[in-house]
C-alpha cells in the first residue's frame, strides 16, 4: 500500500467523523450524568494540551534543527505559570467562576468596569493577532499533506495540480465547516462545551501517542540516544554551539508565559471550561508532565533528521518524512495524523474562543442598540443570531489566518510565525495582571496601554513578516517610513542590538505597561470601574464579597421579557419559577430582589458577556445608577472600615499596656497615702501620752493647794520628764522625715570605725552597769577607715547597743559586740542573749514607731524610731543595717559600711543627699 | 509547615524554577561536556523540568484546600 494524499485525506475526514462521534457522545454523557468521567481533573489537563499544536508536533523539530533548545522554552513559559499556579490561574479560575466570565474579552471588560470598548478593542486585536497562528497551522497540514503527496509517484492523486496556497484554502474550508459544526452547536449557559472538550482531549492523546511512536522509532533507526548525537557532533552539526541562552531564550520564554494565559483558547479551556477549582491542582503537574514528554523526542529526532535526510529538507516535516523515508507508512499516517490533531483541535478550540468574543463583544451589543424596541420575540432570535455571529466569525477568522498564509507563504519555518501571535496577544498580559492585583488600574489606563502595545507589536512583528511579499514592507523595514531611520520596524529608537523578537516584545510590552501603570495613576475611576475592582479583588482575597452592581426596581415582567430573549423561553422559565418557589410567591407576582437581577445577570453574562448582560438589564432597571454610586460608597466604607479597625486594634493594645502601668502607679500611691495615714496617726499617738501627763500633772498642780513640797515638786519633775520626751520625740520625727527628705547634709570623711565603736560602747557603759548587763567585745577589726560622719555613726552605734541592753530580758544580761573586715566591707555585729525577736515582728522591726511586744512592756519604751533612723543613716553612708536572721539566741543586729578606699570617688554626696525612696526608684 | 509558609514555599518554588532557567544561571550549564553522549546543557534543561514536574505534584497534593475555609467564612457573613 502506498501512501497517497486521497488516502490520508479520505483517513482525516474519517478521523473528523470519529471526533464529532466523541463531542456528540460527550456532550450527552455530561448531559445525563452532571459531570462524571468528562469531569476528571485528568480530563481537563489534556484539553489544556491543546498548547501543543502542529507548531509542538512539526514546528518543534524545526526550531531544534534550525537553534538548538530554543524551543524549550515555548514549553517551559507555561510550565513555570502552572506550577506557580496558586498564585494566578487560581485566582483567574475564581474570578472567572464568580463573574461568570467567558472570554478574555469579556474578563478585561469586566474588570474595568464592563467596559464595552475594552471588550471590543480585545476582541479586535485578539483577532487580528491570532490570525499567524491559524496560518501555521494551515501551512503544518498543507506541508504535511503535500510531504505525503510528494513521498511517491502517484501520491498527489486527485490534489495534483493543486498548489499550496489551493491546499490551504481547501484546508481552511474544510475546518471552518468541521468547526461551526462542532462549536455552535448551543450557546451554553457558561459556554463550557464538554463534547468539544471531551475531542480535544481524544487529539491531546492520539498527538502525544503519535509523537512518541516517531521518537521510539527513531531511537530504534539511529541505533539509540548516544549514537544519533555522536553522529550528529561528527558530522559537525553542534546545536550546543548556537548561541541559546540570549535576550531571545528571555524573550520567547516570556511569550510562552504570558501566552498560555492570554491565548484565548487557552483561557476557554483553562478557566471558562474548568468544572472545578481542584482540578488546576492536578494540571499544575500534569500538563507540564504532557509538555515534558512532547518535548522528550525532539532533539532526536531533530538531529536524526539532520543527519540522515537528503540536504534541503525542511526540518519541519522530520517527524512526517522520516518515517516516509524508512518505508514506515503506518507510523507515518500515525504522525499524520498526530499532525492533524495538533492543529484541528487548535482551530477549532481558537475559533470557538474569537467567536464568542466576537459575537459577546460586537455583535451582541450593536444588535441591542439598534433593536431597542423591547419586542418579546420567541425567545429564540437573540439566540439564533449569536449562533450565526459565531458562524460568521469563525469563517472571518479562518479566512483571516488564510489571507495572512497566502501573503506570508514563501517564509519557510513555523515557529517563527507562532511568535508573531505570541507576541500580539502578551499585549493583554499587563492588563490581565493589573486587573487581579491591582485596584487602581484604571480603564482608559487599561485601553491606552493595550492601545500602544499592539501598535508597537504591529509595527515591529506583525509588518516585518510581510517583507518577503511586500516591496514596500521591505523598504520600510530598510529605511524607516519616510526615511526616519528611528522608526525602523526592527530597530525602534535605534535599538538594533536586540533580536527581533527580543525586540519587540520589550519594546511593546515596556511600553504598554509603562502607559497603563502611569496612566492609571494619573486618571481615576468611574463609580463602576471602582466596584468590578473591589469586587476582583475580594474574590481573589475572601472568596465572593460581592455587592450587587444592578440594584434598583424593575418589574418581573420585564426582566422575564430580557431573560427570554437571550436564555430562551424554557431556561428564563425554570429560573423564574426556581426564584419563585425560593422566594414563596406565584410565580407571576415576584418581586425581583436585587439577589434575584444579580442572578440574572450573571445568567446572561454566561450567553452574551457580562458588558451586553448589564446594558441589557439596565435598559430594564431603573435606579440602577444611584444604586451603584451607593455601591461604591459601600466597598470604600468597607475598605475603610477594615483598615480603621486595624489601627484601632492597634491603639487599643497600646492603651491597654498604658492602664496597666497606670494601675501599678496608682497601687503604689494608694500605699504610699496609707503609709502617710499611718505614720500621722502613730505621730499624733505618741505626741498625745506625754501630753496627757503633762496636762494632769499641771491640772493637779492648779487645782490642788495642800500638796505638800515634796509631792509637787514630783509633779513638776514628771512634767518635766514627760515635756523632755516629747521634744526628743519631736526632735527624733523631724530628723527622721530630714534624713528621709534628704536635707539632712553631714559632711563624710574617712574616719577609723572602730575608735567610734569604743566610743560607743564607753557612752553605753554606765547603761549596762545600771542594767547589770555584761558587755563583751568579741573580735574586733583592728582598723577599719569608713567614709562617713563620726557623730552620726556613734548615734546608730549607740542606738543598737542601748537598745541591746535595755531590751534584754535574760537571767544574766550579755551583750556582744564584734567587727570584722570581710572583703571590701566593714561589719559590726550587735548581739544580745535575751529572748530575741519573735519571727513575725521580724518584717516589721525596722518600721517607724513599731516597738514590739518586748519594748512595749518595759520601762525604756521609746518613741519607735531609733531603728528607722538608724537604718537611714546607714542606707545615706552607703551601708546596710539589718537584723541577722535566724540566731540561735537572742538578737544580732548587723551593720555593714563599705571601706573608704574601695568606695567609688565619683557621686560622693549627691547620691546621698537624694531621699531613701528615690534612691530605691533608681536603682530599680 | 504552616499555611502561609507553604504558600510563600511554593512561590519560592516557582521563583527558582524562574531564575534556574534563565541567564545567568543557566549559562554555568554551558560547557563542552556530553553526558551519555547528550550535551550537558540539553541534560540540565531536561533535568530541571523533571524536577519542576515533581515539585508541582508535591505542592498540588499539600497546598491547602481553602473551599471550606472560604465557605465557612462566607457563611459568617451577613
Amino acid at each position: 500500500m502506498t501512501l497517497t494524499a486521497d488516502f490520508v485525506i479520505a483517513t482525516a475526514v474519517a478521523y473528523v467523523g470519529l471526533l464529532f462521534l466523541v463531542a456528540f457522545l460527550g456532550d450527552r454523557h455530561t448531559r445525563n450524568r452532571q459531570g462524571g468521567f468528562l469531569r476528571s481533573p485528568f480530563v481537563y489537563t489534556l484539553s489544556i494540551s491543546v498548547y501543543c499544536t502542529s507548531w509542538t508536533f512539526y514546528g518543534a523539530v524545526g526550531t531544534a534543527a534550525r537553534t538548538g533548545l530554543e524551543f524549550t522554552t515555548i514549553y517551559l513559559g507555561p510550565t513555570l505559570v502552572f506550577i506557580g499556579w496558586w498564585f494566578i490561574l487560581r485566582r483567574l479560575v475564581r474570578i472567572s467562576h464568580d463573574q461568570r466570565i467567558t472570554s478574555i474579552a469579556d474578563l478585561l471588560s469586566s474588570r474595568f468596569g464592563k467596559s464595552s470598548p475594552l471588550g471590543v478593542l480585545v476582541t479586535i486585536l485578539a483577532v487580528i493577532a491570532i490570525a499567524p497562528y491559524i496560518a501555521l497551522q494551515l501551512k503544518a497540514v498543507t506541508s504535511s499533506i503535500q510531504a505525503i503527496a510528494g513521498s511517491s509517484e502517484y501520491g498527489h492523486g486527485s490534489i495534483e495540480g493543486w498548489d499550496e496556497v489551493g491546499l490551504a484554502f481547501g484546508v481552511a474550508a474544510g475546518m471552518a465547516l468541521f468547526t461551526i459544526l462542532f462549536g455552535t452547536r448551543n450557546v451554553d449557559a457558561k459556554e463550557q462545551h464538554h463534547g468539544v472538550v471531551a475531542a480535544i482531549a481524544l487529539e491531546a492523546v492520539v498527538k502525544l501517542t503519535a509523537l512518541i511512536a516517531v521518537g521510539v522509532f527513531v531511537l530504534y533507526a539511529g541505533g539509540g540516544l548516544e549514537n544519533i548525537f555522536t553522529r550528529a557532533a561528527e558530522q559537525g552539526l553542534n546545536i550546543h554551539a548556537t548561541e541559546t541562552f540570549g535576550d531571545r531564550w528571555i524573550a520567547t520564554m516570556l511569550l510562552a508565559a504570558s501566552a498560555i494565559i492570554c491565548l484565548p483558547r487557552q483561557f476557554q479551556v483553562t478557566v471558562v471550561e474548568n468544572s472545578d477549582e481542584s482540578h488546576l491542582r492536578t494540571a499544575s503537574w500534569a500538563f507540564p508532565a504532557y509538555m515534558l514528554a512532547m518535548s522528550l523526542f525532539i532533539v532526536p529526532i531533530a538531529l536524526y533528521g539532520l543527519t540522515t535526510m537528503p540536504e534541503g529538507s525542511n526540518p519541519d516535516m522530520f517527524t512526517l518524512t522520516l518515517p516516509l523515508a524508512a518505508g514506515q507508512e503506518g507510523l507515518a499516517l500515525f504522525a499524520f495524523i498526530g499532525g492533524f490533531s495538533s492543529a484541528t483541535s487548535m482551530i477549532i478550540l481558537e475559533s470557538i474562543a474569537l467567536s464568542i468574543m466576537v459575537s459577546n463583544h460586537i455583535v451582541v451589543p450593536v444588535m441591542l442598540r439598534f433593536s431597542a424596541d423591547d419586542s418579546p420575540g420567541d425567545g429564540l432570535g437573540v439566540r439564533r443570531l449569536i449562533l450565526n455571529a459565531r458562524r460568521l466569525s469563525i469563517l472571518l477568522i479562518l479566512f483571516l489566518g488564510f489571507s495572512y498564509f497566502s501573503l506570508t507563504r514563501t517564509s519557510d519555518a513555523l515557529a517563527p510565525i507562532g511568535l508573531i501571535s505570541f507576541a500580539g496577544v502578551a499585549q493583554f498580559l499587563p492588563a490581565i495582571l493589573a486587573a487581579l492585583f491591582w485596584r487602581d488600574a484604571s480603564t482608559k489606563a487599561a485601553v491606552a496601554g493595550v492601545t500602544i502595545g499592539f501598535i508597537v507589536w504591529f509595527w515591529s512583528s506583525f509588518l516585518p513578516s510581510f517583507a518577503s511579499s511586500s516591496p514596500m514592507v521591505a523598504e520600510i523595514m530598510q529605511n524607516g517610513p519616510a526615511g526616519l531611520t528611528w522608526l525602523r520596524p526592527q530597530a525602534l529608537f535605534g535599538l538594533d542590538r536586540l533580536d527581533p523578537l527580543a525586540h519587540a516584545v520589550f519594546w511593546s510590552l515596556f511600553l504598554n505597561t509603562t502607559v497603563l501603570i502611569v496612566g492609571s495613576l494619573i486618571t481615576s475611576q468611574s463609580a463602576l470601574e471602582h466596584v468590578q475592582a473591589a469586587i476582583f479583588l475580594n474574590v481573589a482575597r475572601h472568596g465572593s464579597g460581592e455587592p450587587n452592581p444592578l440594584r434598583g426596581s424593575a418589574t418581573a415582567d420585564d426582566l422575564f421579557l430580557v431573560a427570554r430573549r437571550v436564555l430562551g423561553h424554557q431556561r428564563a422559565f425554570d429560573l423564574f419559577r426556581e426564584e419563585a418557589r425560593q422566594t414563596g410567591t406565584a410565580w407571576t407576582s415576584i418581586e425581583p430582589s436585587p439577589n434575584f437581577i444579580h442572578r440574572l445577570e450573571r445568567e446572561l453574562a454566561g450567553s452574551i458577556g457580562a458588558a451586553s448582560a448589564h446594558v441589557m438589564l439596565s435598559k430594564v432597571v431603573s435606579g440602577g445608577v444611584i444604586s451603584l454610586e451607593e455601591v461604591m460608597q459601600m466597598a470604600d466604607e468597607t475598605q475603610q472600615a477594615i483598615e480603621h479597625s486595624q489601627a484601632l486594634e492597634r491603639a487599643s493594645a497600646q492603651l491597654r499596656a498604658t492602664a496597666e502601668k497606670l494601675e501599678v502607679a496608682n497601687r503604689q500611691l494608694r500605699l504610699v497615702d496609707q503609709q502617710k495615714d499611718e505614720f500621722l496617726s502613730q505621730v499624733s499617738h505618741e505626741v498625745r501620752t506625754p501630753m496627757t501627763a503633762i496636762r494632769a500633772f499641771s491640772e493637779i498642780l492648779l487645782s490642788e493647794d495642800e500638796l505638800d513640797q515634796a509631792a509637787s515638786r514630783k509633779f513638776i519633775s514628771t512634767i518635766h520628764k514627760e515635756s523632755l520626751r516629747l521634744t526628743s520625740l519631736l526632735d527624733e520625727i523631724l530628723d527622721l522625715s530630714a534624713l528621709e527628705r534628704g536635707e539632712r547634709v553631714w559632711e563624710s570623711r574617712p574616719i577609723n570605725a572602730e575608735e567610734t565603736l569604743d566610743q560607743a560602747m564607753r557612752v553605753c557603759d554606765a547603761l549596762a552597769r545600771q542594767n547589770r548587763t555584761r558587755m563583751v567585745s568579741g573580735p574586733r577589726a583592728s582598723v577599719a577607715i569608713v567614709s562617713a560622719d563620726a557623730d552620726r555613726l556613734s548615734q546608730v552605734l549607740i542606738n543598737l547597743i542601748s537598745n541591746a541592753i535595755k531590751y534584754n530580758d535574760a537571767e544574766n544580761p550579755e551583750v556582744v559586740i564584734r567587727s570584722r573586715i570581710d572583703g571590701e566591707q566593714y561589719i559590726i555585729e550587735v548581739a544580745d542573749n535575751g529572748s530575741g525577736i519573735p519571727e513575725e515582728e521580724r518584717g516589721r522591726i525596722f518600721d517607724k514607731f513599731y516597738r514590739g511586744r518586748n519594748g512595749e512592756a518595759t520601762s525604756y519604751a521609746g518613741a519607735g524610731l531609733g531603728l528607722p533612723i538608724s537604718q537611714q543613716i546607714i542606707a545615706r553612708m552607703r551601708g546596710t543595717l539589718e537584723l541577722v536572721p535566724k540566731t540561735t539566741v537572742g538578737a544580732c543586729f548587723r551593720a555593714t559600711l563599705p571601706l573608704a578606699e574601695h568606695e567609688k570617688p565619683s557621686e560622693p554626696e549627691e547620691e546621698a543627699r537624694k531621699p531613701a525612696s528615690e534612691r530605691l526608684r533608681t536603682s530599680a | 509547615m504552616t499555611r502561609r509558609k507553604l504558600i510563600a514555599a511554593a512561590l519560592f518554588f516557582t521563583l527558582f524554577g524562574v531564575i534556574a532557567l534563565l541567564p545567568p544561571l543557566v549559562l554555568l550549564f554551558r560547557f563542552d561536556a556530553r553526558i551519555g553522549g547528550v550535551p550537558v546543557e540539553t541534560v540540565y534543561v531536561f533535568v530541571l523540568w523533571a524536577i519542576l514536574v515533581i515539585g508541582a505534584r508535591w505542592f498540588s497534593r499539600v497546598l491547602p484546600d481553602d473551599d471550606q475555609l472560604l465557605r465557612h467564612t462566607q457563611d459568617r457573613e451577613p
